[in-house]
């Protein structure tokens, strides 16, 4: 596999860093064109969430969940998501 | 990731502990070994190592029982064996341990379980991490893309081919490779959150006198669709379900596929035997029933004689009544003077010249009494060389039915030596998987269609829960005000996600063609190919410089193709890593074989090609190599079932 210039911190995704670079790119691509009223913010969030659990759907789902209660918080005072997943 | 040494112990033809070191430098490695020496078995125990499975023809895993070495001992006992292999990846030293071994903790026990040991830079991995991070770094479902063999290479045809289930689990794999589950399970699990967020509006807008009814409707709405889901959910889980078990009940038919040749044509020959057998019985009881009359037969000759000599006597008296009566009328017309037949007057001359010709009297009754007895005489003998001919003819068709049967039962007899050799209970085994694959086919058949069904009516569903939520939201009411932004949020999220998989696939399907049409060219022989063409499978087609498909390509341009994605598929993904392929050069010809050598380098950095004198000429693989060939090593031969690893070519 291609050699990262730098290790990865333990407990990171080994293969990560190019593959959601490359998700990232097509992803933003296509938010600022059709989606731009969906903050890039909360985007680059869950992928990064989805990243950071690619062999646990329940621990991705619930880290998904996460942010988008972070992200709601944050931008609407008073919001704490009260999403039950 | 880097291999560095792959230790074996026990391993197939591996007797004792044997190591073989890759080399540090970036390069191809040449494994010579004859047919038979343990090619195969290398491959399969970085597998082993790697995934835990060993597999076998038809990508069938093979039983782990039978995986260690069985030099010195009786074939039917288990052996235990192990594989270490030690790899660098992403800045971090690897030690991954996996031994099959008896737990019994008795001598001779028979408790065999595979057990993996994972260090990492010097400390073990619990359990979960130790799959996590095996399962990060180089997952199963992409092992095919770096330990490879002629025939899993023949499987990339099957991308050609949309909607087949072998098509569909190639096209998740190189998805995987590719990246892109880290955008369909983000879609998928925004999905899951919107739906959630959709229950908590329902439940907010029940609150409220002002919104409870149309809470209601989007609380049934969403409950109906959350179950409707579910049963999606568990129907796939079926349809997989039956999909492996054909897929593993057609790869043992096909591993039995000799038996099962064996037993079709017994089955055939045992109908046949039954088919001569009845015709014979028939033959037999239709001659029983005519065997009365045997003796005819065997008088036959003596029968035809005297019958042409009854039909020349009967001819002759015949002759004598014609002459009989004629001289009855003479002798009337002369004493009357008058003709009894025309009745006309006789003169006197007329009947001196007919007293003239009066002949002996001869009276024609007798004559008529023995013409009557000859004619009884020809009719008997004609009716026994009749009989006797039938005889004759049944005779025959009896002997050659019988001749025909003892045919059939000899080539019958044969066949059942031959399944007589197969393993107990061979026929019995086969009989019944073929009965369990015809009824895992319907079942397969009916789930795929309740599935569909299902599916159909959870689209409806959604579409009903999106209308009553985008109609909750548009009341604007307090009481739902912070659960309709969630939506609103989400409702656009999974929208740019959903755009974003079809926009990424469609990245991902240029990149991987151009890619490997790049490959394509290196690889090819034929000036007059010009690139290759990617379907929506991720399967390629050769087009001609004209834009015009090659048809019915060969199968040595089939692995050329395939080894051009697999090229194109290490470019484009992040988990580019060492490929090790047994015996990749089969179908090639010498051409191709130089060209693959020239670009392997170029493909990654880490290759090592198991291969024999026959397939590979050494020196026309150094000569092309050159440089890029950083170490040789050949498989020696101690006994039938012992194998050593040597370094350096076997000269």
């Amino acid at each position: 596999m291609t050699e990262p210039a730098t290790p990865d911190p333990p407990g990171e995704p080994l293969l990560a860093a190019s593959q959601v670079e490359d998700v990232f790119v097509a992803t933003e691509e296509v938010r600022a064109t059709d989606f731009p009223d969906v903050p890039a913010e909360l985007l680059a969030s869950v992928l990064a969430a989805e990243r950071d659990n690619p062999e646990d759907r329940t621990a991705a789902q619930r880290a998904v969940g996460r942010v988008i209660d972070a992200y709601l918080a944050k931008s609407v005072p008073g919001q704490n998501g009260k999403d039950s997943t | 990731m880097r291999l560095h040494v792959l230790e074996v112990t026990d391993f197939g033809p591996y007797r004792g502990t044997q190591s073989f070191s890759f080399a540090p430098e970036p390069g191809v490695e040449l494994l010579w070994g004859e047919n038979g020496r343990g090619k195969t078995s290398l491959l399969n125990a970085l597998r082993w190592v790697l995934f835990g499975v060993v597999l076998g023809r038809g990508s069938s895993r093979i039983d782990l029982s039978t995986v260690g070495n069985r030099d010195n001992e009786d074939s039917g006992t288990v052996r235990p064996f192990k594989a270490v292999l030690t790899f660098s990846h992403a800045g971090h030293f690897y030690k991954l341990t996996r031994a099959y071994r008896d737990e019994s903790g008795s001598p001779g026990g028979n408790d065999f379980r595979t057990r993996p040991i994972l260090v990492k830079d010097g400390n073990v991995l619990g359990p979960d991490e130790r799959e996590r991070e095996l399962a990060t770094m180089l997952p199963e479902q992409i092992a095919r893309f770096f330990l490879f063999d002629a025939e899993l290479l023949q499987e990339y045809e099957q991308l050609l081919a949309p909607g087949t289930d072998a098509g569909e689990k190639l096209k998740a794999s190189i998805e995987r490779l590719l990246g892109l589950p880290v955008l369909t399970q983000a879609r998928d699990d925004v999905a899951a959150h919107l739906n959630s967020a959709r229950t908590a509006q329902a439940k907010a807008a029940q609150k409220d006198q002002a919104t409870r009814a149309l809470g209601n409707d989007l609380q049934i709405a969403a409950d109906t669709a959350a179950s409707t889901r579910i049963n999606v959910d568990v129907l796939t889980e079926q349809v997989e379900g039956l999909q492996n078990d054909v897929n593993e009940l057609e790869k043992t038919l096909t591993s039995n596929s000799r038996y099962k040749t064996l037993l079709g044509e017994r089955n055939i020959l045992c109908e046949e035997v039954r088919r001569r057998t009845r015709l014979t019985n028939d033959l037999a009881d239709e001659l029983a029933g005519a065997a009365g009359g045997t003796w005819r037969a065997v008088l036959s000759m003596v029968v035809t004689r005297e019958l042409q000599l009854i039909e020349a006597q009967t001819d002759a008296a015949g002759q004598r009544l014609r002459d009989a009566v004629a001289a009855r009328s003479r002798a009337a017309a002369v004493s009357s003077g008058v003709c009894p037949t025309c009745q006309q007057s006789v003169d006197s001359v007329a009947a001196q010249e007919l007293g003239g010709h009066t002949d002996t009297e001869v009276d024609p009754d007798d004559v008529q009494a023995d013409l009557a007895q000859l004619r009884g005489r020809r009719d008997v003998l004609r009716r026994l060389r009749d009989d006797g001919e039938r005889i004759a003819r049944l005779e025959d068709d009896l002997t050659q039915a019988r001749v025909d049967l003892s045919d059939a039962e000899g080539q019958l007899r044969a066949l059942q030596v031959e399944l007589d050799g197969a393993p107990p209970g061979t026929a019995e085994n086969i009989a019944a998987l073929l009965d369990e694959l015809g009824g895992k086919r319907i079942s397969l058949d009916n789930t795929r269609q309740r599935l569909q069904k299902t599916r159909e009516d959870l689209r409806r569903e959604n579409q009903a829960v999106e209308k009553l939520s985008e109609k909750l939201a548009r009341l604007g009411t307090a009481s739902t005000g912070s659960e309709d932004r969630k939506v609103q949020m989400l409702v656009a999220l999974h929208g740019l996600l959903v755009a974003a998989v079809t926009e990424f696939r469609d990245r991902l399907r240029d990149s991987v063609e151009a890619e490997a049409s790049k490959v394509f060219r290196m690889l090819s022989a034929e000036q007059d190919y010009d690139r290759l063409r990617i379907n929506d499978q991720y399967g390629l087609t050769i087009l001609h410089a004209n834009g015009a498909e090659v048809l019915n390509r060969s199968s040595g341009y089939e692995h050329v193709v395939a080894l051009s994605l697999i090229a194109a598929l290490q470019r484009c993904s992040p988990m580019s890593g060492p490929i090790i392929t047994d015996s990749p050069f089969g179908r090639l010809d010498g051409t191709h074989k130089r060209h693959v050598l020239q670009a392997l380098p170029q493909i990654t950095d880490q290759v090592l090609l198991l291969v024999h004198d026959e397939e590979l000429d050494r020196q026309g693989a150094i000569d092309e190599l050159g440089a890029h060939l950083v170490g040789e090593h050949h498989l020696r031969k101690v006994s039938a079932r012992h194998t050593a690893i040597e370094s350096g070519a076997h000269l």
